[in-house]
C-alpha cells in the first residue's frame, strides 16, 4: 500500500516541488498546508502514514507543533524539511519526536533517502 | 528530475516574497521595527532562499541567504535598521528582482557573491558616510519599454490561486450541464421541441451560476498589487530631496484582476508625476506655509458598481493658465477655442498626446509615457479619469473602473446600418427629445433641458452613417457624463438591453476612434461596443 503524505511549507514552489518528488516514490499526498494552524485543521479530516513539515512557517515554528501532532496522531511519522542545518536545531526537533530531518535544498534521491530510512526503521 | 519546469511558479512566489520583502523593508525604515514586522522580512528571505536553492539558482539563493543573516541580526538586536541598513536591503531586494525577470527571460545569473559580502560585512558606522541610496549591480535586461509609449502588461498576476471549495462547485456546475446536454439531445432527437424550455431554462441557471462562480475566482483584492507602492514612492522621494508621508486606504476592496493589472502601471505613473511634478521640495513648501513634508495619499473605494481610485497630492497644484498657454503655443488647439474651454477641459489638456508642462527631462518621470497614454490605458478598460486642481493646494486625480470587464451590460442602439452596444455604466440615463429640443451654433449641437445646455453629439454621424430621421419625429438620446459634464449621444433608435461578454480588438481594429471592443451576438452577428468617452472627448478631439 503506498504511503499517504501531508505536506506543509509556506511556499507554494516547495509544496509542489516536494509533492512530485514524493509522488515519483510511490507516495499519496492527501493534503497539504501553508501554516500552522492549517496543518493542525487539516489533521482533523486525514491522517497520514508522513508529514514533512517546514520549520519556519507564517504563525508558528514547525518544532513547536511537533507535540501537538504527536498527541494527536501518535503513529504518524514526522519528517523535518528545512534548510537550516544548525546542529542544536536538529537535535531539538530530533528530540521532539521527529523521525527525520530533510534538509532544503532536497533533491529526488535526498526525498527517496528519507523514505527508505523511515521503511527500515 | 528536471526542475526547471517549475520555472513559472518560482518566479510568481519568488515576486510574492520580494513585493512583501520590499513594502516591509520600507515600513521597517519609518521606525516601524517591532519583531513581528522582522520575522516577517526574516521568514520571506528565508523562504526565498529555499525555493531558490531547489531551483539551483545559486546567485538568488546566495543573496537571499546574505539577507537572511542580515534580518537575523536585526532580529537579534545585534543591529538597528538604519538609513543605510535599509538602502542596502532594499538594493539587494531590487537586484534579487532583477535575477528573478532574468529567470522568467530565461536567461543566465551574474555572480552576486561581491553584494552577498557587502551585506555580510555591513556594520553601520562603515557604511553611513556613503552615498544614501545604493542601487544594485545588475543592469536591468528589458529596458526598452521605457521608450515606448504604451505600458506593457505586467505579468505578476499571470497566475491565481483559487479555493478548492469553489473548484469543487465548478465541477458540480459541469456535472449539471452535462446532464441537461442530454436532456437537450434526447428531445431534439424526438423533436420535442416544447420538452426544452425546461432544460434550457436550467442551462441559462446553470450558466448564470457558472458566470458568478468564476467572477468570483477572477476577484482580488487591490492590495495584491498595492504593496509595490511605498517603496517606489520612497525612492522617488528620496532621489528627488522630497520628504512625503505616502498613504493607502482601501486595500481589501475587490476587483477583476484583469482590471487591476491593466492598472499597475498607470497607477505608477500618476504617483510618480505627483512625486516629480505635483509635491513640491521642503524649503518651498515651508515658504508657501505648508509642512516640509508632502501629503500623497491612494485610496480606493466602492461606489455601486464602480471601483474609484483616487491619488491625492497637496502639492502646488496645477495652473489652468500656464496649461491652455501651453497647449496653444504646441498648437494643439487655437487660442479661441482655449479660452472657451471650461477648468474641467482645461485641466485634461494635460492627457492629449504630446502634451508636455515639464521644464526639463527628468530622470524620474521626464522620459516614458505620458498622461495620455495612462488616459487611454484607463478608457481601453471602460473607465474614466477626471482632473481636480487648485493652484497652491494639490491635485486629484480620480479614476473610475468597473468591477469587472468581461461581461458587461449593454444598451443596443442602432447607427444608421450599425448596430452598437453600449456600456451601461456609461449610460446616466435615455430619453426621447424633439427637433425644437436642439439648438444648434456653428457645428455643436445642444439639447435644451431645464433650462439648461448640454452638448449632444451625433453618432451616427461620428461613425459616418448615414442619418434616418424616425418618422415619429422622437428622436433617442444616450445621456452620459464626460468630465463630470452631462453629455448627450444621439442614437437613431434604442433596440434594449442585453449582457454581452467583451472581446478586446486588435490592431488594427483596436486604432478605431469611439470603439473599445466587440461582442458577438446569439445571431453571430458581431457588435462593436461604444466608449462613449472617446466619443465625447474634449473639444480639441473634434
Amino acid at each position: 500500500m503506498p504511503q499517504t503524505v501531508m505536506i506543509v511549507d509556506d511556499a507554494l514552489f516547495i509544496r509542489t516541488v516536494l509533492r512530485t518528488m514524493l509522488e515519483e516514490c510511490g507516495c499519496q499526498i492527501l493534503a497539504e498546508a501553508a501554516s500552522g494552524l492549517e496543518a493542525l485543521r487539516c489533521l482533523h479530516a486525514v491522517t497520514p502514514d508522513l508529514i514533512f513539515l517546514d520549520i519556519i512557517l507564517p504563525d508558528a515554528n514547525g518544532i513547536d507543533i511537533l507535540d501537538d501532532i504527536h498527541r494527536r496522531l501518535p503513529d504518524t511519522a514526522v519528517i523535518i524539511c528545512s534548510s537550516i542545518s544548525q546542529e542544536q536545531t536538529i537535535h531539538k526537533a530530533l528530540q521532539h519526536g521527529a523521525a527525520a530531518y530533510l534538509h532544503k535544498p532536497f533533491t529526488q534521491e535526498a526525498v527517496a533517502a528519507v523514505l527508505k530510512q523511515l521503511e527500515d526503521g | 528530475m528536471d526542475i526547471s519546469r517549475y520555472r513559472d511558479l518560482f518566479v510568481s512566489e519568488a515576486r510574492e516574497h520580494l513585493t512583501a520583502l520590499g513594502s516591509l523593508s520600507v515600513r521597517c525604515e519609518k521606525g516601524e521595527t517591532g519583531s513581528s514586522i522582522i520575522n516577517e522580512l526574516f521568514r520571506h528571505a528565508h523562504s526565498l532562499k529555499g525555493m531558490a536553492a531547489t531551483m539551483q539558482l545559486d546567485p538568488i539563493a546566495i543573496l537571499a541567504h546574505a539577507l537572511e543573516d542580515l534580518l537575523d541580526k536585526v532580529r537579534s538586536g545585534s543591529l538597528t535598521i538604519t538609513r543605510s541598513a535599509a538602502d542596502l536591503m532594499l538594493a539587494a531586494i531590487d537586484t534579487l528582482e532583477q535575477l528573478v525577470t532574468r529567470v522568467a527571460d530565461g536567461e543566465g545569473l551574474p555572480d552576486t557573491e561581491a553584494l552577498a559580502n557587502r551585506i555580510r560585512s555591513y556594520t553601520p558606522a562603515a557604511t553611513d558616510g556613503e552615498p544614501a541610496v545604493v542601487r544594485s549591480a545588475v543592469v536591468p535586461s528589458a529596458q526598452a519599454a521605457a521608450d515606448a509609449p504604451r505600458f506593457r502588461s505586467s505579468s505578476d498576476t499571470s497566475t491565481t490561486r483559487i479555493k478548492t471549495s469553489l473548484l469543487d462547485r465548478l465541477v458540480t456546475i459541469s456535472g449539471e450541464l452535462l446532464t441537461v446536454r442530454h436532456s437537450l439531445e434526447n428531445r431534439a432527437t424526438c423533436n420535442d421541441t416544447a420538452g426544452m424550455a425546461q432544460p434550457l431554462k436550467e442551462l441559462s441557471s446553470l450558466l448564470r451560476q457558472l458566470q458568478n462562480e468564476v467572477f468570483q475566482a477572477r476577484m482580488q483584492p487591490f492590495g495584491a498589487i498595492a504593496e509595490r507602492y511605498p517603496r517606489m514612492v520612497r525612492d522617488l522621494a528620496r532621489k528627488s530631496g522630497k520628504e512625503i508621508s505616502f498613504s493607502m486606504s482601501g486595500d481589501s476592496i475587490e476587483l477583476d484582476r484583469g482590471v487591476l493589472e491593466q492598472m499597475i502601471e498607470p497607477l505608477m505613473h500618476l504617483l510618480r508625476n505627483a512625486v516629480d511634478h505635483g509635491l513640491e521640495p521642503p524649503a518651498e513648501r515651508i515658504t508657501a506655509g505648508k509642512t516640509a513634508s508632502g501629503n500623497l495619499q491612494l485610496a480606493v473605494s466602492r461606489q455601486a458598481d464602480q471601483i474609484l481610485l483616487e491619488i491625492r497630492d497637496d502639492g502646488r497644484g496645477m495652473d489652468p493658465a500656464r496649461i491652455r498657454s501651453k497647449a496653444v503655443s504646441q498648437g494643439l488647439l487655437t487660442k479661441q477655442l482655449a479660452d472657451a474651454l471650461t477648468l474641467q477641459e482645461t485641466l485634461l489638456l494635460i492627457c492629449t498626446p504630446g502634451f508636455s508642462t515639464a521644464s526639463g527631462i527628468s530622470d524620474i518621470s521626464g522620459r516614458g509615457v505620458g498622461m495620455d497614454v495612462v488616459q487611454s490605458a484607463i478608457q481601453t478598460i471602460g473607465g474614466t479619469l477626471t482632473i481636480d486642481s487648485l493652484p497652491g493646494s494639490g491635485t486629484t486625480i480620480t479614476l473610475r473602473l468597473p468591477v469587472s470587464v468581461a461581461i458587461i451590460h449593454a444598451l443596443m442602439v442602432r447607427c444608421g446600418e450599425l448596430q452598437l452596444a453600449v456600456p451601461v455604466s456609461a449610460v446616466t440615463s435615455t430619453c426621447e427629445i424633439r427637433h425644437h429640443e436642439i439648438l444648434q451654433r456653428g457645428r455643436e449641437l445642444y439639447l435644451l433641458r431645464d433650462g439648461a445646455e448640454i452638448p449632444l453629439r451625433n453618432l451616427p454621424r461620428f461613425f459616418r452613417q448615414k442619418e434616418t430621421l424616425p418618422d415619429n419625429g422622437l428622436l433617442p438620446v444616450l445621456l452620459t457624463e464626460s468630465n463630470k459634464q452631462p453629455v448627450g449621444l444621439l442614437v437613431d433608435r434604442l433596440l434594449g438591453q442585453q449582457e454581452v461578454f467583451v472581446r478586446p480588438l486588435h490592431h488594427p481594429l483596436a486604432d478605431l476612434r469611439g470603439i473599445s471592443g466587440s461582442c458577438l451576438l446569439g445571431s453571430g452577428q458581431i457588435v462593436f461596443i461604444v466608449d462613449p468617452n472617446a466619443c465625447t472627448g474634449p473639444v480639441i478631439a473634434q
